[in-house]
């Protein structure tokens, strides 16, 4: 049986008739004449056939209109909505439906979606960021501006990648996803979307990251990707721009642009070399130097997670002392997530200088750790401290000001 | 009356926590957090979009909310709901097991989709927990389609034309929703029904007290469609708004039979913009609307002269009832006009710019919303042709009704992912058996002998919801009969001379602690009047001269008024003047005996 069939599903000596919804984990789920979707146990119920569901017309073909603006899907929350056949999630392509909610950005024929993969954020890989750095360009050289359609769970990391691995770009990439699916009658992602089509045409050579400013539907940002985070599970404005303010924002259909964002470069440079062999380790109370070992096995480099103003404990020396010997580049970045890392200011922050830890200063600890895979890729490995430090995207906060 | 039928659907509130966070129920101070969405139309899992829900796009509204103290991130739709509560899943499973309906033996929850702000989400979580019952009545048996647990709404604070204003206090609170079939004969057997579902949720002891606890829905049909009419507050309301509606609907086919026999179809109304024609108008509604931005709109209303308010006929109304929905004002036409500051010059200049139709109206709208508001007119016109009065409907406090939006239809629901399966054991249904209510005659009757009250108090104890708390402090006081009084007598007068919100928690607390201090009937009396001032709880308690005087006390008391010759019969009231202090007047009566006070005149 199939969605939309209609049954006679017959449960404790009464008969009704019925939909069929789905069949999974033993539950067969109808939906009654009253709208009511009901669930019995296939065990105690009977099911039978009584005329298969008429065929339903296929969704409106995916945009491949000649817009000036291309949506990249890759999956997530934004680009999906619940398919009630498998309770699995599916990919949305129809721009119509990926713009519900902003009718006049869909019919204005200027924006086309194109799915480049369909993943959950968290299963990203960079091997994922390179593919995806490379449709970017691909239709950056065609004249298109982008936005990509991605995950929150590990959106910020991707944003980081894009913009070490785009030298140049003419136009901002502006990555956005949602909150709240689009299936949902509250989702965020119509005017998220809709916000990051107006981002995309801003004079920026910058990766950035649109969502939410706020938890009403009023106000739009664009964090710099480098510098932003994901810091609620759930709210609507879980991404913030740390120590900066961000890039800009839309409100009441008028777009302000910061001073501080960057400028465009004349034509599109991807540098799509990346190292994986990196790994970050959150600092905590029972870490044991074995369990830092384990961890940096077959790594160039780690980024720890430090407390505070970028601190271990003691317990660790000997064994960051060892992979610093083995030529793995240990780097503190904090797990305070706000402000940079000092380690002159207390003894211990010197000790673990003097064994060759090399402080973040001011990247926030992912930066630090996508950073790390950009560096050792494309630089010599004698110049990594040099290259992880030098400001490449904006990502290094020198001057924090009180925001 | 022949080829009426009539449903309820009943909801009641329950008092246990919030349905999908761990929110309280009550409370309701504002946090001074607002904030502000706007919401648009999904499909279901059929692919269809329901007409409810396009209805409400083209309203397009800004919904503000306000954040309460009772709210959290799962009211403001910034966090998924959290495990169903477990004892308002257990009450609307007692409910319907007394209600003689199938318990499911797997609960999904569906969203039930809603957008017109109500719900932050969009959508109301809503689960069949039981169905296909019955409840017996004096006039046999009514059929019980279904049995929900489903979240209230948010409450509607403000509304205005583009926005409305909801509170977050009321958006979560679980609400049993009872279904009938219609096979309710007639208003007041549907209050016969009303009042025994009543009884069987109350018994539970989870239904929340106060004005909104208990909402009705009444579905009406006479052969037109089924209205479905929301939101009356009342009991006895339900009988004057079925009259009512009935009355409405007999009018109405009067008027179209004769609409149609005069055209061919529905008349179509096309909006013209007439703003220009009413620049400098004296009518202080237009002149407002104009000022505000709004535009003048007229359209024809071809073969409805004489039918839009003339004697029972109204379709005049109909037609502004969609305009109100709207919230641009109302609508004025041509049986009425010149009125409302409209000028006789007016009405002909606009019945020349139509074309000189022999009906038309003239309403006001937002420009980029008149082409919205044109389709919702028109397909109002279309159902009334056909005769079709189908829609929901709101009820209003005088028992009328009116327009609210049109009516859902199945497909307006779809699975709440959010919230996984829940299985329904024997545990649970065992558990909950202790909660069905016993016949009511059988359970007064057990009440009033076990604890010595007379049935009539027992029965309004059952009826009022508070058999519980009486059982509970009669258990624990010993004292029933006292307690019986205090509920039923000085809480209702106290309530009614004050204007305080005293909950039932802190009169039960105070009750419960005050027999604990030893406190007489004097004592709860005055203690529960300066509750109701407002004093605290701790601190009546902690008042010492609420409590009794003590033997030694009152002996000296008895002495001094049998030396002052007070008479036996004026003792007690002579007693509290001189005293100020409570006491047990049945001892002071032994002690003045005992001292040998006069049984009847003065001083020996």
């Amino acid at each position: 049986m199939k969605l939309g069939d209609r049954v006679e599903v017959e449960f404790r000596n009464r008969k009704y008739d019925a939909t069929f919804v789905n069949q999974e984990g033993g539950i067969i789920t109808v939906k009654l004449r009253s709208g009511y979707n009901i669930s019995v146990p296939e065990a105690e119920c009977r099911i039978r056939l009584v005329q298969e569901a008429p065929r339903v017309e296929e969704e409106g073909a995916p945009g491949t209109g000649n817009g000036s603006v291309v949506i990249l899907t890759t999956g997530g929350t934004i680009a999906s909505m619940v398919d009630y056949a498998t309770g699995a999630v599916r990919p949305v392509k129809d721009p119509r439906i990926i713009l519900r909610g902003a009718p006049e950005i869909a019919e204005s024929g200027e924006v086309e979606v194109r799915e480049v993969m369909n993943v959950f954020s968290e299963n990203m890989r960079p091997a994922d960021w390179v593919r995806l750095a490379r449709e970017v360009a691909l239709e950056m050289e065609r004249g298109k501006r982008v936005v990509v359609a991605h995950g929150t769970d590990t959106m910020s990391y991707t944003a980081a990648a894009l913009a070490f691995m785009f030298e140049g770009l003419p136009s901002p990439v502006v990555l956005v996803g949602s909150q709240r699916s689009p299936d949902r009658p509250s989702s965020d992602a119509p005017l998220n979307v809709a916000a990051a089509v107006k981002f995309s045409s801003l004079p920026i050579g910058e990766v950035g990251i649109a969502m939410h400013g706020s938890i009403s539907d009023e106000s739009i940002v664009l964090h710099r990707g480098v510098r932003s985070r994901k810091m609620h599970t759930s709210r609507r404005d879980a991404f913030r721009s740390i120590g900066i303010p961000p890039l800009a924002s839309l409100s009441h259909g008028n777009v302000s642009l910061e001073g501080h964002a960057r400028a465009p470069s004349g034509a599109v440079r991807l540098n799509g070399r990346l190292d994986e062999r990196v790994s970050m380790v959150y600092v905590h109370p029972t870490l044991q130097g074995s369990d830092l070992e384990a961890m940096a096995d077959g790594r160039r480099a780690l980024v720890l997670m430090g407390t505070g103003l970028g601190h271990c404990s003691s317990t660790l020396y000997d064994s960051i002392g060892r992979l610093v010997r083995d030529g793995v580049h240990v780097v503190m970045a904090s797990q305070c997530i706000g402000g940079s890392v000092n380690m002159n200011v207390y003894s211990t922050g010197r000790e673990l200088q003097s064994i060759g830890v090399l402080p973040a200063e001011g990247m926030l600890p992912e930066v630090a750790y996508v950073k790390s895979m950009y560096v050792l890729a494309n630089y010599p490995e004698e110049r990594f401290a040099e290259a992880l430090l030098t400001d490449l995207r904006g990502e290094v906060i020198q001057r924090e000001v009180q925001l | 009356m022949r080829g009426q039928k009539i449903g309820l659907e009943i909801h009641f509130q329950l008092n246990t926590g919030k349905l999908f966070c761990r929110c309280p129920v009550e409370g309701h101070q504002e946090t001074g957090t607002r904030f502000w969405r706007t919401l648009i139309p999904v499909q279901s899992e059929m692919g269809k979009m329901d007409r409810a829900a396009i209805y409400e796009r083209n309203r397009s509204r800004v919904f503000e909310y306000i954040v309460t103290d009772n709210s959290c991130l799962v009211e403001m739709d910034e966090e998924p709901p959290h495990e169903v509560d477990r004892k308002a899943l257990l009450t609307a499973i007692a409910v319907s097991r007394a209600l003689h309906c199938d318990v499911l033996p797997v609960i999904s929850y569906m969203r039930k989709v809603v957008i017109d702000g109500s719900n932050t989400t969009g959508f109301q979580r809503t689960a069949v927990v039981g169905m296909d019952g019955y409840i017996e009545t004096s006039q046999g048996r009514v059929g019980i389609s279904t049995v929900c647990l489903e979240e209230d709404a948010a409450r509607k604070v403000k509304e205005e034309a583009g926005r409305v204003t909801y509170s977050l206090d009321r958006l979560g609170i679980p609400l049993i929703e009872i279904s009938t079939e219609p096979d309710i004969k007639d208003e007041d057997h549907a209050v016969e029904v009303a009042e025994s579902i009543g009884y069987i949720v109350s018994y539970t002891g989870s239904l929340r007290r106060g004005a909104e606890a208990i909402r009705q829905d009444v579905n009406f049909s006479m052969g037109h469609g089924r209205v479905e009419i929301k939101g009356v507050s009342r009991l006895s309301l339900i009988r004057e708004v079925i009259r009512w509606e009935r009355g409405r609907q007999e009018n109405l086919a009067r008027a179209i039979s004769e609409w149609r026999s005069r055209v061919r179809g529905p008349s179509r109304v096309k909006l013209k913009d007439v703003t220009e024609l009413f620049r400098g108008t004296g009518s202080r509604v237009i002149a407002n609307s104009i000022s505000s931005g709004l535009h003048v709109y007229a359209s024809r209303l071809d073969g409805l002269s004489g039918l839009l308010k003339s004697g029972e006929y109204r379709i005049g109304r109909e037609l502004s009832e969609v305009v109100k929905a709207f919230g641009y004002g109302g609508l004025m036409h041509s049986d009425e006009l010149p009125a409302f500051g409209i000028t006789g010059g007016e009405v002909e200049r606009v019945r020349q710019e139509l074309g000189n139709p022999d009906a038309f109206m003239i309403c006001t709208s937002p420009a980029d919303n008149a082409g919205n508001l044109e389709a919702e007119m028109n397909w109002k016109l279309s159902m009334l042709f056909a005769m079709d009065f189908s829609e929901t409907r709101a009820a209003s406090e005088d028992g009328e009704t009116r327009f609210l939006r049109p009516l859902p239809g199945g497909e307006r629901m779809y699975p709440e992912t959010d919230v996984p399966y829940i299985f329904i054991g024997k545990g649970m249904l065992d558990e909950a058996d202790s909660m069905v209510a016993p016949p009511k005659h059988e359970l007064v009757r057990s009440i009033s002998g076990r604890y010595g009250i007379s049935s009539q108090d027992a029965e309004i104890l059952v009826n009022e919801g508070m058999l519980r708390a009486f059982q509970y402090l009669a258990d624990e006081t010993g004292n029933p009969r006292l307690i019986s009084r205090l509920l039923l007598q000085t809480v209702p007068e106290k309530r009614k001379a004050s204007k305080a919100q005293v909950s039932d928690d802190d009169i039960y607390g105070l009750i419960l602690s005050g027999s604990r201090l030893g406190w007489v009937r004097d004592s709860f009396e005055a203690a529960l009047d300066r509750l109701f001032r407002g004093e605290g709880k701790e601190s009546i308690l902690s008042d010492i001269s609420l409590r009794p005087m003590g033997e030694e006390e009152l002996r000296n008391l008895a002495r001094e008024l049998a030396s002052r010759g007070v008479q036996r019969k004026s003792l007690v009231p002579e007693a509290r003047r001189v005293s100020g202090r409570p006491f047990d007047p049945s001892v002071l009566l032994k002690l003045f005996d005992e001292v040998g006070g006069n049984p009847s005149s003065g001083a020996r």
